[in-house]
């Protein structure tokens, strides 16, 4: 009898743990707690504040790994490791992989806002003389100011207009600047990687 | 990844920069004698930015070579194969929230397929291909206001489809930049880098 009364003590208890988390959940799905609530009384998300969460997604993972690189091994690049069967010759250190992002956010995102492309970036790799790993993060860090200066200038009224001195809508050139910077965080990630770093995105998963 | 002994041509970045985003003095020149093209539509734009990286990423697993297709450059992370089918189980994950559908192969649970499912290059360029073709078709199909629809996203958040489509994009070109250092470790250019 007092095998019955504890089993259905524990059945009561189960039941009335799951009802809370169902409750719980359904709440979450349907009707907003408390901060969700405060959230929803934020003005609604704009084209220029997406664009720009998309421009702040990548910004946090390209600086996290800049940030994770060891100053000592800026300038590596695969070539060093002489793997058998590759050909890494002359391909980007990864300093230049960080100045090479900037650059292009530069280029990219300039014709958006009409700012002049600063003098020291005279092609893709950024400036040559940017050498530590403090001024190259800086250097990053301000390319990604000038992205969200970009983003802001957008409305649904001009994202499919060209800015002067480009050939592509604005929208297609806020957006392009993030894929672009996606496509070297990928090769960042292997860099870091082959120095038996793991990346700050990838710490305790599996991708 | 680009070579940087070409790279250091000032040429060679102004012509990938034109390329890239279609900056031109010919364009301009254009643009004063003719009357300008009509803009695209939205689901035009994305359409193309969905395909650049699709087709990217379809060329190389079409290009690389089968028995290396289990290649990785560290223990701990996806081979060639794997990057490529997880890549395009995202972007079939995403579409299947999108369109609200069961479009594309059974791939089990998650966005990691296994190789059984897809055991030659001929399974895996498919599979990319489908992702591709099967998202392309989708936004067509929705034009301008799908994009402006939601759909519940990660983190149990509804999300525009529009901010979706370029998470998908960005990811690909993400796992597009990992495969770039998996080419050149085994002697190799990436299609898109053989200019």
């Amino acid at each position: 009898m007092k095998q019955i009364r504890i089993f259905l003590l524990l059945a009561v208890v189960i039941f009335a743990v799951t009802a809370l988390g169902q409750g719980q959940a359904t709440n979450s799905a349907a009707t907003p707690s408390a901060p969700q609530a405060q959230q929803s009384q934020q003005a609604p998300p704009t084209i220029a504040s997406t664009v720009d969460r998309e421009i702040s997604g990548v910004e946090k993972q390209i600086l996290e790994v800049a940030e994770a690189m060891p100053e000592d091994k800026y300038n590596f690049s695969p070539e060093s490791l002489n793997i058998p069967g590759a050909d890494y010759k002359g391909v980007r250190t990864f300093a230049v992989q960080v100045k090479h992002v900037a650059a292009s956010n530069y280029f990219i995102w300039s014709p958006l806002t009409g700012d002049k492309v600063p003098e020291s970036i005279k092609d893709g790799n950024g400036p040559a003389d940017l050498k530590t790993k403090a001024d190259i993060i800086k250097f990053l860090k301000d390319s990604f100011a000038l992205g969200h200066k970009a983003a802001a200038t957008l409305t649904t009224q001009n994202m499919l207009q060209t800015p002067e001195k480009s050939k592509s809508p604005r929208l297609r050139l806020a957006t392009f600047g993030v894929a672009h910077a996606f496509d070297h965080y990928g090769q960042m990630v292997e860099y870091l990687r082959m120095n038996g770093i793991v990346p700050p995105a990838s710490r305790g998963k599996s991708d | 990844m680009k070579r940087s002994t070409k790279q250091s041509s000032p040429a060679l970045i102004a012509l990938t920069l034109l390329a890239a985003v279609g900056t031109s003095l010919y364009g301009q020149a254009q643009t004063q004698s003719q009357p300008p093209a009509p803009a695209l539509t939205r689901a035009d734009e994305m359409l193309q930015a969905w395909n650049q990286i699709g087709n990217k990423l379809v060329a190389m697993a079409q290009d690389f070579p089968e028995d290396k297709y289990d290649f990785k450059l560290q223990k701990d992370e996806r081979t060639f194969a794997l990057n490529l089918l997880h890549a395009a189980a995202l972007d079939y994950v995403l579409i299947r929230r999108i369109s609200g559908s069961n479009l594309g192969p059974d791939f089990g649970e998650g966005d990691n397929p296994s190789r059984d499912a897809f055991k030659t290059k001929a399974d895996v360029v498919k599979f990319v291909q489908q992702a591709v073709a099967d998202g392309a078709s989708v936004i067509q199909q929705q034009g301008d206001a799908g994009l402006d629809k939601t759909t519940k996203f990660f983190g149990n958040r509804l999300a525009h489809n529009s901010s979706i489509w370029t998470f998908a994009i960005e990811h690909s070109g993400e796992h597009y930049g990992q495969l770039v250092v998996y080419y050149r470790a085994n002697n190799m250019v990436p299609p898109d880098s053989r200019r």
